[in-house]
This record gives C-alpha cells, structure tokens and sequence, in this order.
C-alpha cells in the first residue's frame, strides 16, 4: 500500500515535472514512450495538466485598497529599538562599572579580614591548641579524635593537671556529651571559639587542678619553637586571644554590604540582555 | 515576471534607496495588486492579505539598501512571500475560505466578482470556479500551498521559487508535484460542484 502510494507520488513528479518542462531530455523520452503505450497514464498526465491550466487562469485579485506609504510609516523602523539600543548599552556599561568599582572596594576593606576567614577561626583554633600543649612525644602528632577536637579544654585542662595522667572522670564525661559549662557558657562571636577551650576555668565545684608554673612554661616553650608568640594567654584563665589570622583586628564584612555589588551585577546583566536584544532588532 | 506598467523602474529605485519615499509610492502604485493578488492566493484571507500587504512594502523600503539590481518585483515578489510563509508558519493560519464551506460560502464574499469582464452567465461561472479553486488552494497544507501558487499564480520556475522559500529544488519539484496531485484529486473529488465545462474526469 505504501509502495504503491509512494510509485503514484513518483509518476505524479515525472508528469508534474514533464509540465513544466523540467525534465532532461532523456526522462521526458522514456515518460514520452510510457505515455503513448499506457492509456490511464495519459488520462492522468490529462487531468494534472487541466488542473495546472485552472489555477494558471484563474483571475487576479486586485488591491482593494492603496497601499502608499507615509512619512509617519517610514519613521517607524524599528524606532523603540533604534532609540533605545544605545542607551542600554550606555547604561549597561555604567552599571557594570560601578559594580567592578564596589567589588573592589569591598574587596579592599574586606580583604585582610577575608583570609583570615578563608581557614574558620574555631578550627584555626583547634589546629594550634594541641601543637600548643604538645608535651609528650607520643600521640601529639596524630590528628586528635573528634572528642578532643570538639572539647579542647579537656586536653588542656588535663594535661595541665598532669602530662601523663587520663583526664579527670568528669572530663570524659563532657567528652562524651555532657554538657559542658564552658559549652554553655555564651562566648562573643568575635572569639570564634578560639579561646573557647583556653580561657575557661575549671567545672564548677571543682577546684583549679594545674599548676599555673608548669603550663606556661611547657607552651611558652613549645610556641618559641613553632616561632609563634607564647600562648600564654591560653593558659590564664581570662579570655581568649586574638586570632593570629586577624591582624590589626579588623572585623570581616557584614555579608549585607556585598549586596549592592550582587544587585548591580544582577542589573548589568539584565541591561545587557536588553540591549543586546535591541541591537539585534535595529 | 514583468512590471505590470510602463515605468522606469531603475531610476525610481534609485530615488527611494536615496530616501525619496514618492519614488518609492509610485513602485507600491504599479505594483500592488500583484503583491496583493500573490498574499490573498497564499493566505486565503483579505484582511492577513491586506496586512501581508502593507507590512511587505514597509519591509522593503527599509530594506532597499540590499536590493542589489535585477528584477524590482521579483525581488518585491520574495519579500512578501516570504512574509507571507512566515505567517502561515508562525500563526497555523487558517484560511478564512475553507474547502469544508464552500458550498455554503456567501457569494459577497468572493473577492473575483470585482474582475467580471465577460458576459454575466461567464462572469457568474467564472467567479465560481475560482471560488472553487481558491477554496481548494487554502486546503492544502502551507508547504505545499505556497510553491503552488509562487509557480502556477506567479509563474516562478523552480530556482527562484527555491531561492524565495529557502529549499533545495528538488524539494520545490516534490512538493509541486504533491501539490497539483492534492488539488486534482480535489477537484475530482467535489467535481458535481464545479461548472460543468470545467470538470475533470477520474482516470480511475
């Protein structure tokens, strides 16, 4: 069925093509010598050619109306796009600039403060604590496990009592998830946790067990070495020091103040794309 | 394709690509009715050919600039097909004069009654033949529509018809052929309603 539609459609293009007189002259010969053999061939080359005849006389529709165009016609070539295109493109150059301008201004006032906070201030800090406290030659070196890096001030209150001796009963149960008052004891975020585990003191109820001459000394001692300056706030129970990553102590940015910068990039690209469009309409 | 009047058309293209929008307006004079004529066959509806139309002559006065010599209408004659296959693509137009209404059609509707030169009793079967035809015409789908009516209304041969649609001219033959198939098979299939003198027999 398909194959026959598909021969009809064929013998249609040679008779179409043989109107129009398309053919080369070899096909029209070989279409010529089918025709004169092949009767309902002809009554179809016959009623192709009457329908080309219909449609080629039919009469022509005139205009019914004058189709003259005006000044005010005229003017109208594309003249939203044609006004507007360098303007966008002005103004996009405008607002992109200023967004550079406040990226790098921000960047600028933000950027000492920006590497400090490129390494988070509380894991800074639980990095340098045990190279602070290291003592011993034994498991120092590891990474402390996760309850020692949680509750730093458990190493450090327990290798103050004694360099060798397990941490008090009551240290391992904070490291094990009691509560511990230093945890619930509100810190200012500027701190950031650094002297978190340095600068309390002990549990309550329980006296001071370190002996203040022993730590200092065995920190003051290790930090000389590392080149750093003593840690000897650490050990003292007022609060914590200042991050070292934070020089001149300059607070990093309000995350609001790069909202502008986000707002202008947002509006260059917007502007860009406008009058990328009007460009492609003049 | 010839100008349809006696007119210097180079030097009045000349004009209107310096801007001399009279210039321009006696081309649209000369030849309106064939644009018109070419985008009411193809879109077989007065109000889209109309539209077609004006939109098609702005289109080329704002484009005179890359009419680079040859035939003025021609080129003319490509604008508004194109425009014109453009709509039919974008908008699925559908015909206002559709095969399915023809033998309810309002005789008022038919835009031929205006060209009856003959005799009443030929002006009346001549307008409706070409109602018949027209309505035929519209049927078909878009593709094929437009190379019918660019060839046997406009008498393009193949390449320019292939250079005006965008198409291979072996896709131009096939579709022609498919077209005047359609319309054939068309009109042998409503035969009772055409005129007597023109009716095809089936060679079936």
């Amino acid at each position: 069925m398909l194959g026959k539609n598909r021969a009809r459609e064929r013998v249609d293009e040679w008779l179409s093509a043989y109107i129009d007189g398309a053919l080369s002259p070899r096909e029209q010969a070989r279409l010529e010598a089918r025709l004169a053999q092949d009767a309902a061939l002809r009554a179809r080359l016959e009623s192709l050619q009457r329908t080309v005849a219909l449609v080629r006389g039919m009469p022509s529709v005139p205009a019914p109306r004058n189709f003259l165009l005006t000044p005010a016609m005229v003017r109208q070539t594309a003249p939203v796009a044609r006004r507007l295109a360098p303007a966008l493109t002005f103004a996009t150059a405008i607002s992109g600039l200023l967004c550079v301008i406040l990226l790098v201004g921000n960047l600028i006032a933000a950027g000492p403060s920006r590497l400090g906070a490129a390494a988070p201030a509380p894991m800074a800090a639980y990095e340098e604590t045990p190279q602070m406290l290291e003592t011993g030659p034994t498991e120092a070196k590891k990474a402390p496990p996760a309850s020692e890096t949680a509750l730093p001030e458990e190493g450090l209150l327990s290798r103050a009592a004694t360099a060798t001796e397990p941490p008090a009963p009551e240290m391992r149960a904070w490291s094990e998830g009691t509560p511990s008052p230093i945890e619930a004891a509100p810190f200012p975020p500027d701190m950031g946790g650094v002297g978190g585990g340095a600068a309390p003191g002990p549990p309550p109820g329980e006296p001071p067990t370190p002996t203040p001459e022993m730590t200092p000394s065995e920190m003051a001692r290790v930090a000389i070495a590392e080149g750093t300056p003593p840690a000897i706030t650490v050990a003292e129970p007022t609060p914590v020091p200042v991050p070292p990553e934070m020089p001149g102590g300059k607070p990093p940015l309000p995350p609001t103040s790069w909202l502008p910068v986000g707002g202008l990039a947002l509006l260059t690209a917007v502007l860009a794309i406008f009058s990328l469009r009007a460009w492609r309409a003049r | 394709m010839s100008a349809g009047r006696n007119l210097d058309e180079g030097r009045l293209v000349a004009a209107a690509q310096r801007g001399d929008l009279d210039a321009f307006n006696e081309l649209v004079l000369a030849y309106q009715d064939r644009v018109y004529n070419l985008a009411y066959r193809i879109l077989g509806d007065p109000a889209a050919a109309e539209d077609a139309t004006q939109e098609a002559f702005i289109a080329a006065y704002r484009h005179l600039s890359t009419f680079r010599g040859g035939s003025f209408l021609s080129w003319l004659m490509r604008t508004v097909a194109n425009r014109c296959y453009d709509e039919l693509r974008r908008h699925k137009r559908r015909p206002a004069v559709s095969w399915e209404s023809f033998g309810e059609m309002d005789e008022e509707a038919n835009p031929f009654l205006v060209n009856g030169h003959p005799t009443p009793e030929e002006a009346a079967q001549q307008a409706e033949l070409a109602r018949f035809l027209q309505a035929a015409i519209v049927a078909l789908p878009p593709d094929q529509r437009i190379v019918l009516v660019l060839s046997d209304v406009e008498g393009m041969n193949y390449q320019e018809i292939a250079d005006t649609v965008g198409i291979p001219v072996g896709t131009v033959k096939s579709r022609l052929a498919r077209a005047r198939a359609r319309l054939r098979d068309l009109l042998q299939a409503q035969r009772e309603l055409l005129p007597r003198a023109y009716r095809l027999e089936d060679e079936d």
